[in-house]
């Protein structure tokens, strides 16, 4: 008997999963276009919460003649939004798609309140799932392939919608849900899966678990790590492809109110790329709302998704910050849109000092740079006579006198400032006072609310 | 063969192709009265729009989003 086929002799060697990432600019852009005034049509006859807001804006969806009419004419929506539609009719978005066509049901954490419901046709899972694939496959991932998931599975989409890609893409799949990290270590070791996915966070509370156990963890055989639910730093992502001997780590930047996916950069360039078959994002100026037309420049970013069927998202605000590039040259060939760092912060956490902004991912690279510190850190950020001011306490990786903590909180402040041209205030903390995290790691801790609310 | 470049007479293969296999399924799934063959191919036929959004702008391809098409 013959070898199953489970990848075809001809597809096998292709470097890329689909050659959409090597469209020229002005295709890309003619099919967003054309898909966006298709979208903005249907939703403004079909999405009641979509009509309101064109309405009161007077805005019309013959209005969308160009993308810069997008950027520019058409109304945002924002996760507010969402929830007022879903408390007044039951489900945020609803429109003519018939619920029926609902084949997955997830919502977000609700950390921050109501949790959002997400209904998903197969048509929205298949999309997100590409953008996962896209990744695994420049990465060097095949059919056949083992991936280990470290994933409780839940009711928050993130890592179920990994779980349907590795399924269709043909993966071996091995469920480490409700082991601990020594059983799940230990799995590792008796299968020797490819890939790991997992949190950043997580895989780095494994890195630790598995030297306390005396493991060497280039052992284990692992060739890819598969981050979401996260950004992973670049401190991080450092720390684990160095701890397990990675030949790739794929990072996911997901929005699952859109069931939006981006797609790792075959080249390592420290950024990602937009999915842009499926999906149509741009930046904005989080304070005024303009659009940024500047390629390189910060901002936040906007998305659109082609097949959210049931719950349409149109113009969406993510209050995530991107450095988004659309000319760019960094030798993979894909002309998707790339953010450099993926995501950069978020705009409510967003400081100003002094008129400079400190994005958190910028203070984590500077810190991954000084060999003195281990991976934990907080950054708390305070208002002083109404001014922002950030104080960063760091870890010491091994554990020193008083006065070596004092010398080296005086040179990492000094190397930010030299770097960021902004004075952070810096605190040496003892060897392992800071919190260790199972899922995802907080590290920003924002008093300024509290400190202004004292203050009425 | 490797590819490392946009190859629009090879996409348009490709895009043909999987529009002949749509025709095809869709054939299947309107004549049989088999549940497990038009449960299984159903399946199939969602694999195969979603396969053709990628080549195509032609929303109406879409089951669902085929209701964005213009009046």
């Amino acid at each position: 008997m013959g070898e199953p086929m489970l990848v075809s002799e001809k597809a096998r060697p292709s470097p890329v999963w689909d050659q959409a990432c090597f469209l020229p600019r002005e295709e890309i852009e003619r099919r967003q276009l054309r898909r966006l005034q298709q979208l903005v049509a249907y939703c403004y006859d079909r999405v009641p919460l979509y009509r309101r807001v064109y309405d009161d804006a007077g805005f019309k969806p013959a209005d969308l003649r160009t993308l810069e009419d997008f950027r520019w004419r058409v109304p945002r929506v924002d996760k507010p939004d969402l929830m007022v539609d879903q408390a007044e009719t039951g489900v945020a978005l609803a429109n003519d798609v018939p619920h029926a066509v609902a084949t997955y049901f997830h919502q977000t954490s609700g950390t921050t309140g109501e949790p959002l419901r997400e209904w998903s046709a197969a048509y929205d899972m298949l999309t997100v799932g590409d953008s996962w694939i896209t990744s695994w496959w420049a990465a060097g991932l095949r059919p056949g392939d083992g991936v280990y998931f470290c994933f409780n599975f839940g009711t928050f989409a993130g890592f179920w919608t990994a779980f349907y890609a590795a399924q269709r893409m043909g993966l071996t799949i091995y469920s480490g849900s409700s082991l601990s990290t020594a059983q799940r270590l230990e799995q590792l070791q008796q299968f020797r899966p490819a890939a790991l996915v997992a949190t950043p966070t997580y895989m780095l509370r494994m890195v630790d678990e598995g030297e306390q156990l005396g493991l060497d963890l280039r052992d284990l055989g692992l060739q890819y790590a598969i981050g979401g639910g996260e950004p992973a730093t670049a401190t991080a992502r450092r720390r684990i492809t160095d701890a397990f001997g990675l030949t790739a780590f794929c990072d996911q930047y997901g929005i699952s109110d859109a069931m939006w996916g981006t797609c790792e950069c075959p080249t390592e360039s420290g950024g990602i790329h937009v999915f842009e078959s499926a999906f149509y994002s741009y930046s904005i100026d989080p304070a005024t709302g303009e659009p940024v037309e500047d390629d390189g420049e910060v901002g936040e970013n906007v998305i659109t998704a082609f097949t959210r069927s049931l719950q349409p998202i149109v113009n969406y605000r993510t209050h995530d910050l991107v450095r988004r590039h659309t000319g760019h040259d960094h030798g993979c060939g894909w002309t998707w849109q790339w953010l450099e760092g993926s995501v950069l912060g978020r705009t409510d956490f967003m400081v100003i000092i002094r008129g400079t902004n400190v994005y958190p991912t910028a203070v984590d690279n500077l810190l991954g740079e000084v060999p003195e510190l281990s991976p934990n850190y907080e950054m708390h950020i305070t208002t002083d006579r109404g001014l922002d001011s950030m104080t960063i306490k760091v870890e010491p990786a091994q554990a020193m006198s008083a006065d070596e903590g004092a010398a080296l909180a005086a040179n990492v402040r000094r190397f930010l400032h030299q770097r960021l041209q902004v004075d952070l205030g810096v605190e040496v903390v003892e060897p392992g006072n800071l919190p260790r995290y199972e899922l995802k790691t907080k590290r920003i801790f924002d008093h300024r609310e509290r400190e202004a609310s004292h203050g009425r | 063969m490797a590819v490392d470049t946009h190859d629009e007479a090879a996409r348009t293969g490709e895009e043909q192709r999987l529009r002949d296999l749509l025709a095809a399924v869709r054939a299947v799934r309107a004549s049989t009265e088999s549940p497990m063959v038009d449960t299984n191919l159903r399946s199939v036929e969602e694999v195969l729009v979603h396969s053709l959004v990628m080549f195509t702008d032609d929303l109406e391809l879409h089951p669902y989003m085929g209701l964005l098409a213009a009046p």
